[in-house]
């Protein structure tokens, strides 16, 4: 893949190969199926709960809090859809930038008739725990909100709106679960669940170098299961394990950690560096903000009006660059696609233009330097021939 | 402590292959989504699809009929819930089918689900097997009616290797318009199958069964067959299974799925060689045993053996002891100290059923581990009978 340039990393990031072969060699050694409890079981018993020990150290709570899941849309499904507990009166409030993963769910629910409240962002992408906290009433089981948006970056007053609902808690007398879809925060911004005051919390493996199809649940307490089978994982998520993809998790996991830091410092300086090189561009305008506390530094969304994403994202493809207009999950649908900057208030002509430019710790300044080359350039010519109609 | 290891505990897990886990390293350059437009994510779209086709193959379905999942549990998962699912919009199901026909010796990941759907509401319906664990065709017939929504079949037993006759079990449910499920975890690349001429609606399937990686799964369902998504989301798997797809799990999943096409006639006739060296050695050595599983319709690699006043869980660790991984049953269910619900369902006696082993031969095992394990066990077994009170038999 030479003289490719990714930046597509909030989509999926470059695979820290060491850590994969690591963990398929670890695999191979340790094959045995964990719930076994022959020697080679115990010997994988003992890498899984080793690994479940270590990510959650990073995210400084105990062991017992870490459910192991096939990755962060399983276990976001896992919380939304522990609102079916039979004999009820459920109510539910997420954001409207909510990823699919928790919006679907939530949309299913409504079908079946649970109560769903949705909560816009403002223009800058950012949810008003006062407005979370107006909603929420005596039905109210369950609060989603994100902690970083995976298309603007946005992080969100998680710790505020838990808070908040605490508070509501008390004056209503009951219990509400606050959860958080962590999967593009964890192992890059400062991310410990108990300080933010959350029930649970989903990550995901590969946003952070790891493999595909694992992830984890940080869970306070034990909660309605959203499948039933063998008494793995305490009894709240049946299947042999994964130990491979849960190895490779917890290594990635701990690297980034370990780098959190000065990986974080050298993002803020690649995304400054991005704005202010392309600011002067024609059409050009910002969705995501300067501010490292209100936006990660890993995601920039920007437009260059009237041109259309879609159209960027391919020019650039065919030049040997990936960026993306959003989210790859919702890459299929334009409806969808534009859902959440539409949430936001954000005009259909900014929302329509959106790119999205994502990158992590094996970027280079040199491909950044490139990549804006090539985008100038195409930006510019577009922009003559958009005028020209 | 014994150097020696022999792993003879394949119906739990298997070892990767050799081949698949070249496969899984060489992928790693294949790190695009495969549902973003870029061409990185299009490289990897396209080694997917090869998975898929391969997979497709396999079972004689189409492309379009096969969905990724999790793992065998989730697969097991998305079938039951789906006939049964409570979106009161939902059209697929109408509401006068509501009732699961299945069997009592399913794996937990049907069973466990059967029950929670009971405690719902939903009428189930466990068929009882014989004693070697076939099901009885009339009383699936009896038990069928208007009301099924589903009738969901192992194909082959995890425990004692019993195979049922699928293609039987599903005229019988069609004939009366309800929908088959068989979870084929433990038959899949063990026995031939071909979902078009078993007539079946939903095929569950799981990697690390076959020599691939764990925590990815196949559904099968038939084009036309309703369906509702388990996990919501994304738009991936035809919006059937939403998340990012497991690009590494899918191809070493398609390798292991290719690899057992070319092995497997022939590691079948091994394996059935392998086993019943094993199996005619501990009769001659061993005293007061019973052979669970059918005589003929059985994996091939799987005998799981009844020991009249040993206990199963005393065996095993004995074995470990000798290097020798084997187990009393579904390594789903280890940690509860009743008899395995599958030997009790055969109606084996108690004295037998607590001394139930389970050996699953891979493709690693040889005649030699198969010695090795003729070697220790009688002195095992004689051992451990010594020590009970229930037994006073001997040993030949």
């Amino acid at each position: 893949m030479e003289n490719l340039i990714y930046l597509d990393w909030a989509s999926t990031a470059v695979p820290e190969e060491d850590l994969i072969y690591e963990s398929v060699r670890a695999s191979v050694k340790s094959f045995a199926n964990p719930s076994s409890i022959h020697k080679p079981g115990k010997e994988a018993k003992e890498l899984l709960e080793r690994s479940r020990k270590m990510i959650a150290d990073t995210l400084n709570c105990k062991p017992e809090n870490i459910i192991f899941t096939s990755g962060g849309t399983e276990s976001n499904n896992t919380i939304l859809f522990s609102t079916l507990k039979k004999g009820r009166q459920n109510g539910i409030v997420i954001s409207g930038i909510e990823h699919s993963s928790v919006f679907e769910p939530a949309k299913t629910l409504k079908e079946m008739g649970i109560h769903v409240r949705i909560v816009p962002a403002d223009q800058n992408g950012i949810v008003s725990p006062e407005k979370i906290a107006r909603v929420i009433d005596k039905d109210t089981y369950l609060v989603s909100v994100m902690t970083v948006n995976n298309e603007t970056g946005a992080i969100q007053p998680v710790k505020e709106i838990g808070e908040l609902i605490r508070r509501r808690e008390e004056h209503l007398q009951k219990n509400i679960h606050f959860h958080t879809d962590a999967v593009q925060a964890f192992g890059k911004i400062p991310f410990i669940p108990e300080d933010l005051g959350v029930d649970s919390a989903s990550i995901s493996a590969h946003k952070i170098g790891g493999p595909r199809g694992v992830g984890a649940l940080y869970l306070k307490k034990p909660l309605a299961v959203l499948y039933c089978g063998g008494g793995q994982e305490r009894g709240l998520r049946p299947g042999t394990e994964n130990i491979q993809g849960i190895y490779g998790f917890t290594l990635a996991a701990e690297r980034r950690n370990s780098r959190l830091k000065e990986e974080f410092k050298r993002a803020c300086e690649l995304k400054e560096y991005i704005l202010d090189s392309l600011s002067s561009l024609n059409g050009c305008i910002f969705i995501s903000g300067r501010d490292h506390n209100s936006y990660s530094p890993y995601i920039i969304n920007v437009s260059f009006v009237p041109l259309p994403g879609e159209v960027l994202v391919r020019v650039l493809s065919d030049r040997g660059i990936a960026i993306s207009t959003g989210s790859a999950c919702s890459s299929a649908h334009k409806k969808k696609r534009l859902r959440i900057l539409e949430n936001m208030g954000q005009p259909k002509q900014i929302a329509e233009s959106a790119i999205r430019i994502s990158f992590g710790p094996s970027t280079q300044k040199e491909e950044i330097d490139e990549f804006l080359d090539i985008l100038k350039k195409e930006v510019n010519s577009l922009q003559r021939v958009a005028v020209k109609l | 402590m014994s150097t020696k290891r022999v792993y003879m505990d394949n119906n739990a897990t298997t070892p990767l292959h050799p081949e698949v886990k070249k496969t899984l390293i060489e992928c790693f350059d294949l790190y695009g989504n495969p549902s973003s437009m870029h061409s990185f994510g299009r490289e990897a779209h396209e080694r997917v699809e090869n998975s898929r086709r391969l997979v497709a193959d396999f079972l004689g379905a189409s492309p379009e009929e096969i969905i990724f999942t999790g793992g065998g549990s989730e697969s097991n998962n998305t079938v039951l819930k789906l006939v049964t699912c409570r979106e009161t919009a939902c059209k697929l199901c109408p509401a006068s089918r509501r009732e699961i026909v299945t069997t009592q010796i399913e794996h937990p990941s049907v069973l466990n689900t059967v029950k929670f759907l009971e405690s719902e509401g939903i009428p189930a319906v466990y068929l009882s097997v014989d004693r070697e664990g076939k099901i009885d065709l009339q009383e699936l017939n009896d038990a069928v009616s208007e009301n099924t929504a589903l009738v969901s079949v192992i194909m082959a037993n995890n425990e004692i290797g019993t195979i049922q006759d699928i293609k039987k079990v599903a005229e019988i449910a069609h004939a009366s318009g309800a929908l088959v499920h068989t979870d084929a975890v433990q038959a899949l690349g063990k026995v031939p199958v071909n979902v078009r001429e078993l007539n079946i609606d939903f095929l569950s399937f799981s990697g690390h069964k076959l020599y691939g990686p764990k925590g990815i799964g196949i559904l099968y369902v038939k084009k036309g067959a309703p369906f509702c998504n388990l996990i919501h989301g994304g738009h991936q798997e035809f919006s059937r299974r939403a998340g990012t797809l497991n690009t590494q799990g899918i191809i070493g999943l398609g390798k292991a799925v290719e690899l057992a096409a070319q092995e497997l006639p022939e590691e079948i006739e091994r394996l059935k060689r392998l086993k019943n060296r094993l199996k005619q050695g501990i009769l001659e050595r061993i005293p007061d045993v019973h052979i669970n599983g059918h005589a003929t319709d059985c994996l091939p690699g799987t005998l799981n053996v009844s020991f009249m006043g040993a206990e199963g869980e005393a065996i095993l660790l004995y074995l470990d002891l000798e290097g020798i991984a084997v187990s009393t049953g579904s390594a789903c269910s280890t940690g509860s100290l009743e008899s395995s619900h599958v030997i009790v369902a055969t109606g084996l006696g108690a004295e037998y059923a607590h001394g139930s082993i389970r050996f699953s031969l891979g493709r690693e095992n040889t005649e030699e581990d198969v010695d090795y394990v003729l070697e220790k066990l009688p002195h095992i077994i004689l051992k451990i009978r010594r020590m009970s009170s229930v037994y006073a038999g001997g040993i030949k």
